[in-house]
């Protein structure tokens, strides 16, 4: 049983880092004013899985962080300038994926799992606990599989 | 005792592990995948095209409204070494075979509006070209880095792969050889 669970455990360990992607690009960003930083920040590099844009110093972000300068100075808001960048590239540019559509599921995934191995965790010290009280009040209790047995052979032997 | 308890935990592990299989799964599916192979059909898509960069097209390149043509998709990046090196060798050869029935679609990918037209200037571009709005066309097309080409034969199926750079001689022997099937 021990080894069991320990392989289910690896297993699911092995699939949690199968998730994780490292990152392509090093290095640090050249520095960007605060303004272009907080549209940045809400951004991810589009060439290095889950670099956010603020930090990347690749020439596509170069260009990413130059296009919100300029868009800034043109008078939008930073809103307006992410939103920009979602209609062009899509959602998988956002740093928080929108909590709609299919993206949904990757906020509802990680709470689902919480959720359960919470309950499991629960439903486990529940049971120890009710285990433990019982090991300690209840009287040693006769065999009654063996009891019945024996009434029955008897009966039989009568008979 | 320990025989109660286990069943829970694994219970709990195996559906945490599922639903986590599950997620990887899907990621793999929808953003891996094998990209179009010689021989298969060339996944249809739209282009928007960049003002003065239509190339007799219209606004919207659709790629199945020019099947009976050899088509050249070039995925490209004004952000990729790479696509700079070869810009001008695609334009001689696109200037080249322009009077075959050969069509070129620049596709630019991940690049800002601004870099993109500095980028067509710059290497005195004069084919269709036009931006791959959310990523669609390189999703379809499997990109993972720029450049890639595609040739299209006339019958809609991929006929040539290149992924990386190209040179004037060696894509135009590819479409010679696209020509004479």
């Amino acid at each position: 049983m021990k080894k069991l669970m320990l392989a289910a455990l690896l297993t699911l360990i092995a699939i949690l880092a199968l998730q994780s992607t490292p990152l392509h690009a090093q290095g640090t960003s050249p520095e960007i004013d605060d303004d272009v930083r907080t549209v940045a920040k809400k951004l991810n590099c589009p060439t290095c899985s889950g670099r956010n844009l603020a930090d990347c110093p690749t020439e596509t972000c170069l260009q990413w962080k130059g296009e919100i300068r300029a868009q800034l100075d043109s008078g939008k808001s930073t809103n307006e300038v992410v939103t920009y960048f979602q209609d062009r590239f899509g959602a998988g540019v956002l740093q928080e994926p929108p909590k709609a559509g299919s993206t949904l599921l990757l906020w509802l995934v990680p709470i689902g799992a919480a959720f359960i191995l919470i309950s499991s965790g629960m439903l486990v010290a529940q049971r120890l606990s009710k285990n433990k009280a019982a090991t300690v009040t209840q009287p040693t209790a006769p065999a009654a599989d063996d009891f019945t047995a024996q009434i029955e052979a008897q009966i039989k032997d009568a008979l | 005792m320990k025989s109660r308890i286990g069943p829970f935990i694994i219970a709990g592990v195996a559906i945490t592990a599922l639903i986590s299989l599950g997620f990887v799964a899907m990621n793999l599916v929808g953003q891996k995948g094998n990209r179009p192979t010689v021989g298969s059909q060339a996944p249809d898509f739209q282009l928007e095209l960049y003002k003065d960069y239509r190339a007799d097209l219209p606004e919207t390149a659709q790629l199945s409204a020019l099947q009976g043509k050899i088509v050249v998709i070039n995925f490209w990046g004004s952000w990729c070494p790479e696509c700079h090196v070869e810009a001008e060798a695609l334009q001689r050869v696109y200037e080249k075979f322009r009077g075959r029935d050969v069509v070129f679609l620049g596709v630019d990918y991940l690049d800002t509006e601004t870099e993109a037209y500095r980028y067509l200037t710059r290497y005195a571009i004069t084919y269709a070209n036009g931006i791959d709005v959310q990523q669609k066309i390189s999703t379809l097309y499997r990109i993972t880095a720029a450049p890639e080409t595609f040739i299209v034969g006339r019958d809609g199926r991929v006929s040539a792969v290149i992924i990386g750079g190209t040179t004037e001689e060696a894509l135009s022997q590819q479409l010679e050889s696209v020509l004479a099937q």
